[in-house]
């Protein structure tokens, strides 16, 4: 029991950890990512700056809360959710044909859409088992004994 | 009686459990969220001219149609395959001579009526793209010729930003007239 819990906070760790690098390297290269975003042409122009400039913030805010305190679960919550506009992102731009770099960890990380794509699977499932783990272990007072008096 | 029950109701709970969280987390992400756009859009604004500011330059400020579409430098070498895209080159003569993409015809944004008139049997014509543009993200000759060019009535207008910096920074060839 005390390895399965040491284990899952390694996984959570290793997940915020992935995720602070991925929004800090995007951070530094806002112009880059800007430009990917645009490659995937599914956000009208104007708003590609913008989004460039938010997603990063996003993926630290998650990843940080993540790490430690009362918003583990929201933020587990929040990555996941990420994961999956990502990988909708991902699989509509290979539907399209389109050769997209995602920048996922910056202007560094060229790569092919597939791997991109394999990767994003594997986090969405990383995030989704620890926001469930999360929801399991998480005491709601309240709620036990509404059910309790079922 | 009792145990059947209880463990149905169990069952039941968990999952509204993951509802009940699903919608908690819904709540604070959208919050997340709401503050991180917030933070984007107010960079985006303070930052500008910024690398990032610079990207969209020259769409944004010209608040050229959605129908116009903005290429990069690996999509014009895929339109290239089409034989009947032609590039056209928005800067001054002499930096055409220099050096030009493969083909591509000279409309400079200085001499936009006389080029035109001496182009305008070959555009009016044309059944592929007419791409534009100019020396780089920073030059607004390609996206002012494609105003133009607009108002002129001409459509399948592809804005390349990017321009012969960027077409050289990908590693293909210009053309150079001997």
């Amino acid at each position: 029991m005390k390895w399965s819990g040491a284990g899952w906070l390694a996984v959570r760790w290793l997940l915020a950890g992935v995720f602070l690098w991925a929004g800090c390297s995007k951070l530094s290269d806002a112009a880059g990512f800007a430009a990917s975003i645009h490659q995937f042409r599914m956000v009208p122009d104007p708003v590609v700056n913008s989004l460039a400039l938010s997603l990063p913030p996003l993926e630290i805010l998650c990843g940080l809360a993540l790490f430690a305190g009362p918003w583990k679960r929201p933020a587990a919550f929040g990555l996941m959710i990420l994961c999956a506009i990502f990988l909708a992102a991902l699989l509509s731009a290979a539907a399209r044909g389109l050769s997209v770099d995602c920048s996922c960890f910056g202007a560094a990380s060229a790569e092919s859409i597939s791997a991109s794509i394999l990767r994003d699977v594997l986090l969405f499932a990383t995030a989704a088992a620890i926001w469930a783990r999360l929801c399991r272990t998480t005491h709601v007072p309240a709620f036990k004994e509404r059910h309790r008096a079922l | 009686m009792v145990e059947s029950n209880a463990s149905g109701i169990a069952d039941h709970g968990l999952a509204l459990r993951f509802l009940g969280f699903a919608r908690a987390d819904a709540v604070w992400l959208a919050l997340a969220a709401l503050a991180s756009f917030a933070f984007g859009i107010a960079a985006d604004r303070l930052l500008r001219p910024s690398p990032v500011g610079l990207h969209f330059r020259a769409t944004r400020h010209l608040s050229l149609p959605s129908t116009v579409e903005a290429v990069t430098a690996e999509e014009v070498a895929q339109l290239f395959a089409n034989p009947a895209a032609i590039a056209l080159d928005a800067r001054p003569h002499l930096l055409f001579d220099l050096g030009h993409l493969p083909g591509a015809r000279s409309l400079s944004r200085e001499n936009f009526e006389k080029d035109y008139s001496a182009l305008e049997p070959v555009l009016r014509s044309a059944v592929g793209p007419l791409i534009l543009y100019c020396s780089d993200i920073a030059c607004e000759d390609a996206a002012r010729v494609v105003e133009l060019l607009q108002q002129k009535g001409l459509s399948s207008l592809v804005l390349f930003a990017g321009g012969i910096a960027e077409w050289e920074a990908a590693g293909h060839p210009l053309e150079v007239i001997p």
